[in-house]
């Protein structure tokens, strides 16, 4: 946002509009002349006081006034009292000779670290030359003053230097410019709160914001500037005043750049660090790669950077959904002349209109919300929206001007299915790649702690910032999604961490980091941290979604807090059994008298417990329906909660609490199907909770110990990223890999796809933790999300998976009774149940034993039971029951012996030779055929082992998923042996047991052939490495679209537009049909309406919501069906 | 297994009268749809399903065999004589079945199993034997001869049947009639170095009395504590001994003594001085569980102290892999 001040008496030059964005131009010939001049001498004039300056030497908050001018006091080389005076604690002007030395005569000389340098070039003369640290400079740069009381300010202050940035400060995220502070976040320890910092942090391609850290012994708060436009390569000037009662102001060239008021704070604290420029004063990850020139720390507020009338829109919302209700600019006026001003106004122009509110009186430093109602119904397009402010006092007129862009989005089209990127990424390369959504962070929770009720979630000075990330985040149609963990903030705190540990029966602590979740003061906690995001960001609509806590099940434990007792008595009717003494059960062998049939009542009393625990008693369910609550405590009913990883649990259900949605991340070694293992748990599990949906994450990362642990010792046998990273910790997924995982998680009704690993992804130049090791992984990704999730993602939210008639039993009693289970890990002899199941043509569904219990097994043909040691009284009836009713049970030697199974495949342990133990898992597949195929018949099936098909179903349409798991030893890990990374080319033969039908593929979009004998379809394909089908049975063929629209329309009218994929009868198929909608404006520009969407039986209809700044004349309507690749286009002439 | 004797083609037979004429043989599923239509009838004819035992389809076989096994005591002779059949899991069935209920009566069953070729008949058998009570002397004979088993899931549960050492400990802390204040006042950290280590495959060591006080143990494997066996060379999982001597001061002024293991990979029995004081059995979830035993009337002072320390690891590491101390309480 650009915004200026200025009094009317200067004659500086007034901030100019550079096409309408908001760049910063200021004018400044003198100081163009000084620019790159030669260095050696000061340059331009000396010290002068404006008209409206104080005393020489006592410097006030005066009258505001132009600071700008070309004769501005800073434009100069400071000397006489402006250098020495009794206001100014140091100076430092790295003039040559002197470079070093503080020129303020104060003693405060500085001393050169890493790599820094003094340069005799600088806008006046001399600079400090600063470099971040990177592999080969991994020390602290800048230069240091030895830490001396005098340079803690103890009331008001002014900070201000010249700045000119390297090429390398474009990718930066956040620089030191100056620090004595340390710590630029919050931290709860004295030596994180005291002294200040300023520093530049990255806004968007050229443009920075300043910020300011400032500690007061307990705690810290930032104060933030507006943000402007940073060019490399050229010198500008920046300041930070603090009026050492909360208000810190910044100033860019002289003009105002915005302030932060931080109520009820004072004088920063005294600390004990070094004061360092162009660096910070430890770690080594944010050096300023760039040159200072004429730094100067003054006591006081230096008058040249006083305050003006401004206006701003700081921490508000400037990008909008098109037609959005209410939508408005929040400006805030603020009168930072010293004086009461009256008879003010403020002008607003947007999308070529004007408007003008009268003002009311302003008194001094008052801040005057205005509300702003702006034409969002205006066509989707980034406009200007310019304010300028007027006012008076003693007969002298004081004006203000703020321009910044206010985007228009087009509105979202139903059903896009999110691409989430756990983590963060850059924007441009997020949307690139197809991502949706990335994770956020908007709190500060020791501020919510100490509030003890909702409050404003992060700083004051903070807000903008994060205002600005929302913003652009919806500018660019991304999604937000905050991650929130309370319950593992506590922790992190020490005080806390104390106080709400968890302990054991004896009451000690149990030394670990995982919160007593069930602590009133951490569930109240967790709603106040929720509430607090909300409403404070709760107003911008691309916070989306939240993540909250994940990973924290995994390290839970039992709990013998007095109120843990006392839940567990209420909830149980019982103690906490004697025998328990682990979270994951008690062994049966070690139970004296356990049934020998190894069938156990419901209620059993470790039964109820474990079951107790693991659904509300260690506390998490519960604190994340508190935060899910709080989050939606504004009425944001649009915003998704999830937890993950929801099933690294014993199967039970209730993981997640009330969040809408679970997920899960697997890595895809050896086996990609695998990840269809961890998808039907999370199915399993939201099967508990109805409504809770299921999305599914894949780790772009892999540990290189399960891939490629030892470096080969004969480098000729190294892999090309051996070479270059041998020592790389996490490497990227194989790219066939990430394809097939894909295909297999998609062929279930999951709501969205996210992954992890940023690094691993895109070359960001890590060089510890994730490593970019593979650059053919995000081009795969990109392909799919661009070729399948875009266009097909719609239609795939809306068609349920096929019910499944072969279950596979993941016993809770038997994970209480015999340590079973695979908590969420994929790997075992469950999971790799699973992946026979799947290489032998099977659709298992994963069931617990709640399920069991409270749906039966009607339905059900087959029952796997893996690892079944231990069953309740009410499932081994069932599985009886079953059995007697004709099911037929597979199982392995662990089952109980209540049971007899029909088939018996025996467990394997894998050998970690990937070829070796996939063969033998087929083996166990063809094995399974050959017993079972007498007594089942698949609904569909490849002739082809290593091809996997799963179906979803619409009424009588079917959705054939068909992944190629032909894979063989690559040159990326192969040589290892552990994973067979190469995909490989295929072919198979899939049989469909319905007469007819019509197949289209859904990402060609063509008819498939299909030939109909026996009964059966069957469909001949082919696959590429790692590939996947998705193709359409339809019980019709389509025949074609039709489209209907008026013939004519006007601007700013609303046109319906319908759309119906039609068979050969002529009537809508039955099945739901992805659309690709276009509509063109006469230049052929693409109007809101555009995109992908879903004909769901056959139908679909929407509205062109004409703009009145759109263009009249022809517009084109085109539909094209996304299964056959039918098209129909119809025109409207749309008039004024 | 005879698949065509006259009983099979009596069931083959009566399946092609059952079942709709549909040309040919009747399929399996259509054989395993009979026995069940069979086995629902009042009274359900024992001898045809009977015959199915020896159906040529296992999924049949296992069918007929769970069919007698639902019918009770009409159909126990067929599933005694079923103890016999080719398919392991016929067996298995017929002998939980033909244990029902389970009395000193079906010792016979039990001896003829726990010689089944097939290790998941053998656990079923183990298993009941374990259940049988009264444990008579012929019991106690066949837990015996089970401990020598092949497979190491039979013998561990042979072993743990006829495992003679239990002992429950109430440590100062815990005893609710003590309510005064504990402190510790001294504690004496063990050495990790100067142990040994002796494997115990078939879990007899304790008949050898490997925890006796004079036992030479100067040819068993030095070893430390503190970290895994496997990390010591050990690629090991089962019962293993650990044996240590140390000397203690002049006894000092006490309440109790206390051994406190901070982690035993994953069960342990403890003697000191050849006195059994006691156990940290709860499974394998006990891995890194502290667990801490009373020694105030076992501990030696101002002399040697001999310290016994049996080991059960079911998978992946195991032994003592944390420190062990005395806590001297007051």
């Amino acid at each position: 946002m650009t915004t200026s001040s200025v009094c009317r008496e200067s004659v500086g030059p007034r901030p100019a509009e550079s096409g309408g964005g908001a760049t910063l131009v200021v004018a400044r010939p003198g100081v163009a002349r000084r620019v790159g001049a030669p260095a050696g001498r000061p340059q331009g004039s000396p010290l002068r006081r404006t008209a409206c300056g104080a005393a020489a030497g006592l410097w006030t908050l005066a009258l505001a006034c132009a600071a700008a001018a070309d004769d501005a006091p800073w434009r100069s080389l400071y000397a006489g009292a402006d250098a020495t005076g009794a206001n100014v604690i140091g100076l430092w002007q790295f003039q040559p000779g002197q470079e070093g030395r503080d020129a303020s005569g104060h003693g405060h000389d500085l001393k050169l670290r890493g790599e820094a340098r003094y340069l005799a070039e600088g806008p006046l003369g001399g600079s400090l030359e600063s470099f971040p640290a990177g592999t080969e400079n991994d020390k602290p740069q800048g230069a240091a003053v030895p830490n001396d009381p005098s340079l803690s300010p103890a009331g008001a202050f002014t900070l201000e230097l010249w700045l000119r940035g390297k090429p390398e400060l474009e990718a930066a995220a956040n620089v030191f410019l100056v620090d004595k502070k340390y710590y630029n976040y919050a931290k709860d320890i004295p030596e994180a709160n005291w002294d200040y910092g300023l520093c530049l942090t990255q806004t968007g391609a050229g443009r920075k914001r300043l910020q300011a850290h400032l500690g007061y012994g307990t705690d810290s708060a930032t104060y933030t500037s507006t943000d402007f436009a940073v060019a490399v390569g050229e010198w500008i000037h920046v300041a930070f005043t603090y009026d050492g009662a909360g208000i810190g102001r910044f100033y860019v060239n002289g003009q105002s750049a915005g302030k932060t008021v931080q109520a009820g704070r004072g004088a920063v604290t005294p600390g004990r660090y070094d004061l360092v420029l162009g660096d910070r004063y430890g770690s080594t990850h944010s050096g300023f790669p760039g040159y200072l020139a004429q730094v100067r720390l003054s006591n006081g507020i230096v008058p040249t950077f006083t305050g003006n009338l401004g206006v701003s829109a700081g921490a508000g919302r400037t990008a909008f959904y098109r037609l959005e209700k209410g939508a408005a600019v929040a400006l805030t006026v603020s009168n930072d002349t010293g004086r009461a001003l009256t008879g003010g106004s403020l002008r607003v122009e947007f999308g070529g209109a004007a408007r003008t509110t009268p003002l009311p009186d302003l008194q001094p430093n008052q801040e005057l919300p205005v509300p702003v109602p702006l034409d969002s119904a205006l066509r989707p397009d980034s406009y200007p929206l310019k304010a300028a402010v007027s006012a008076h006092s003693e007969g002298r007129e004081y004006r203000g001007e703020a321009s910044f862009p206010v985007v228009i989005v087009p509105r979202p089209l139903p059903g896009r299915m999110p691409v989430v990127m756990w983590g963060g990424g850059d924007l441009p390369r997020l949307k690139e790649l197809g991502f949706t959504h990335d994770l956020v962070w908007l709190q500060d929770y020791a501020r919510i702690w100490a509030a003890g009720k909702p409050t404003e979630s992060v700083d004051p000075g903070a807000v903008p910032e994060r205002a600005r990330m929302l913003n652009e985040y919806l500018a660019n149609k991304m999604g937000a999604a905050v991650y929130v963990y309370p319950g593992s903030w506590v922790m992190g705190n020490e005080k806390l961490k104390a106080q709400f540990g968890r302990v054991d029966r004896a009451g000690n602590p149990r030394g670990t980091d995982n919160v007593c979740a069930s602590f009133p003061e951490v569930q109240q906690f967790a709603y106040n941290v929720g509430a607090s995001v909300a409403q404070t960001f709760g107003r911008f609509p691309a916070l989306q979604a939240s993540l909250i806590h994940s990973e924290v099940r995994d390290s839970s434990d039992l709990c013998f807090h007095p109120h843990d007792l006392e839940a567990c008595r209420a909830a149980t009717g019982q103690s906490v059994p004697a025998e328990v003494t682990g979270r994951y059960g008690v062994r049966y062998t070690s139970l004296p008298g356990f049934p020998t049939r190894q069938v156990v009542p419901d209620d059993h009393p470790l039964l109820r417990f474990y079951r107790w625990f693991w659904k509300d008693g260690d506390g998490w369910n519960p604190l994340h329906t508190q935060v899910h609550r709080g989050l939606k405590s504004t009425g944001r009913t649009d915003l998704w909660t999830f937890f993950d990883p929801a099933v690294r649990v014993p199967g039970v259900w209730g993981s997640g609490g009330g969040v809408d949605v679970i997920s899960q991340w697997t890595y895809s070694y050896p086996d990609p199907l695998k990840i269809g293992q961890a998808t039907d748990e999370l199915f399993a599990m939201a099967g508990g909770r109805p409504g809770q949906q299921v999305m599914k994450m894949m780790q772009v990362i892999w540990y290189r110990s399960g891939t490629a642990p030892k470096l080969p010792e004969d480098e000729s046998k190294r892999a090309a990223w051996e070479k270059e990273k041998p020592d790389a910790e996490f490497i990227t997924i194989a790219p066939d890999h990430l394809r097939e995982a894909f295909w297999c998680k998609l062929s279930r009704p999951i709501r969205g796809i996210m992954y992890h690993g940023w690094q691993s992804l895109v070359d960001t130049g890590s060089t510890k933790g994730y490593r970019f090791t593979n650059a053919q992984t995000q081009k795969v990704l990109a392909e799919l999300t661009h070729t399948v999730i875009q266009p097909l993602g719609p239609t795939l939210l809306q068609v349920p998976d096929r019910r499944s008639d072969v279950g596979l039993l993941e016993s809770f009693a038997s994970q209480m009774f015999a340590g079973r289970g695979t908590s969420g890990w994929s790997q075992g002899w469950e999971a790799d149940l699973h992946l026979v199941l799947q290489w032998a043509q099977l659709q298992p569904r994963i069931l617990y034993d709640e399920t069991i219990q409270r749906d039966g097994l009607a339905g059900f043909r087959v029952l796997v039971m893996p690892f079944c040691d231990v069953l309740t009284e009410s499932v081994a009836r069932q599985v009886a029951d079953f059995q007697r009713r004709g099911g037929i049970v597979v199982a392995d030697e662990y089952l109980t012996p209540a049971i007899t199974p029909d088939i018996v495949l025996p467990s394997y342990k894998r050998t970690k030779q990937a070829r070796d133990d996939k063969a033998a898992l087929q083996a166990l597949a063809a094995q399974l055929r050959s017993e079972l195929d007498a007594f089942y018949t698949r609904y569909g099936e490849s002739d082809n082992p290593d091809v996997v098909v799963r179906f979803r179903q619409y009424g009588n349409a079917d959705y054939l998923f068909a992944v190629n798991d032909k894979r063989t030893f690559g040159d990326y890990v192969g040589h290892h042996g552990l994973v067979m990374e190469q995909g490989l080319p295929n072919q198979a033969t899939i049989t469909i047991r319905r007469p007819r039908g019509w197949a289209y593929d859904l990402v060609e979009h063509h008819a498939v052939p299909a030939r109909s004998s026996g009964g059966a379809l069957r469909i001949a394909t082919t696959f590429g490495p790692g590939g996947g089908r998705l193709l359409l049975i339809t019980p019709a063929p389509i025949a074609g679209v039709k489209l209907t629209v008026p013939a004519r329309a006007q601007l700013g009218k609303s046109v319906a537009v319908g759309v119906a994929v039609v068979d050969d009868q002529g009537k809508p198929v039955a099945a739901v049909v992805p659309v690709r909608t276009d509509v063109l404006d006469p230049q052929g520009r693409p109007a809101e309406p555009s995109g992908f969407r879903t004909a769901t039986d056959g139908r679909v209809s929407f509205t062109l919501d004409l703009a009145r700044n759109d263009l009249p004349g022809r517009w084109t309507v085109r539909v094209t069906e996304l299964a056959s690749g039918k098209a129909r286009s119809a025109t409207i002439d749309i008039a004024r | 297994m005879k698949r065509t004797g006259p009983r099979l083609l009596t069931w083959l037979a009566l399946v092609a009268a059952l079942v709709p004429a549909v040309g040919g043989a009747p399929s399996p599923a259509e054989r395993r749809a009979a026995l069940i239509e069979l086995a629902a009838k009042r009274p359900a004819p024992i001898a045809p399903i009977a015959a199915a035992l020896g159906d040529e389809n296992l999924v049949v076989r296992r069918t007929a065999a769970r069919l007698l096994a639902g019918l009770g005591q009409p159909a126990r002779a067929a599933l005694v004589a079923a103890l016999g059949n080719a398919d392991f899991l016929v067996r298995r069935t017929a002998l939980s079945a033909a244990c029902e209920p389970l009395t000193p009566q079906c010792l016979p069953y039990l001896e003829q199993t726990l010689k089944d070729p097939e290790i998941t008949v053998r656990l079923t058998a183990v298993n009941l034997l374990l259940a049988l009570e009264p444990r008579d002397e012929a019991a106690h004979k066949l837990l015996d001869q089970a401990r020598s088993d092949a497979s190491a899931a039979v013998r561990d549960v042979a072993a743990r049947a006829l495992w003679p050492y239990h002992r429950d400990t109430v440590l100062l802390r815990d005893r609710k009639d003590w309510d005064h204040e504990v402190k510790v006042v001294q504690t004496i950290p063990l050495a990790k170095a100067g142990w040994r280590l002796h494997t115990d495959p078939l879990a007899d060591g304790h008949l050898s009395k490997w925890f006796a006080t004079e036992l030479d143990d100067s040819q068993w494997l030095p070893i430390e504590t503190e970290q895994a066996w496997e990390k010591q060379g050990q690629a090991y999982d089962g019962t293993a001994w650990y044996r240590t001597s140390f000397d203690r001061p002049a006894k000092p002024d006490l309440t109790a003594v206390e051994f406190h293991f901070d982690g035993v990979d994953e069960c342990a029995w403890v003697w000191l001085n050849g006195v059994y004081v006691g156990q940290h059995d709860v499974g394998p979830d006990g891995w890194d569980k502290p667990f801490a035993l009373d020694i105030t009337q076992e501990a030696r002072w101002g002399q040697p102290n001999q310290l016994t320390v049996r080991v059960y690891d079911s998978a992946y590491a195991g032994g003592i892999w944390k420190p062990v101390r005395i806590e001297v309480l007051k």
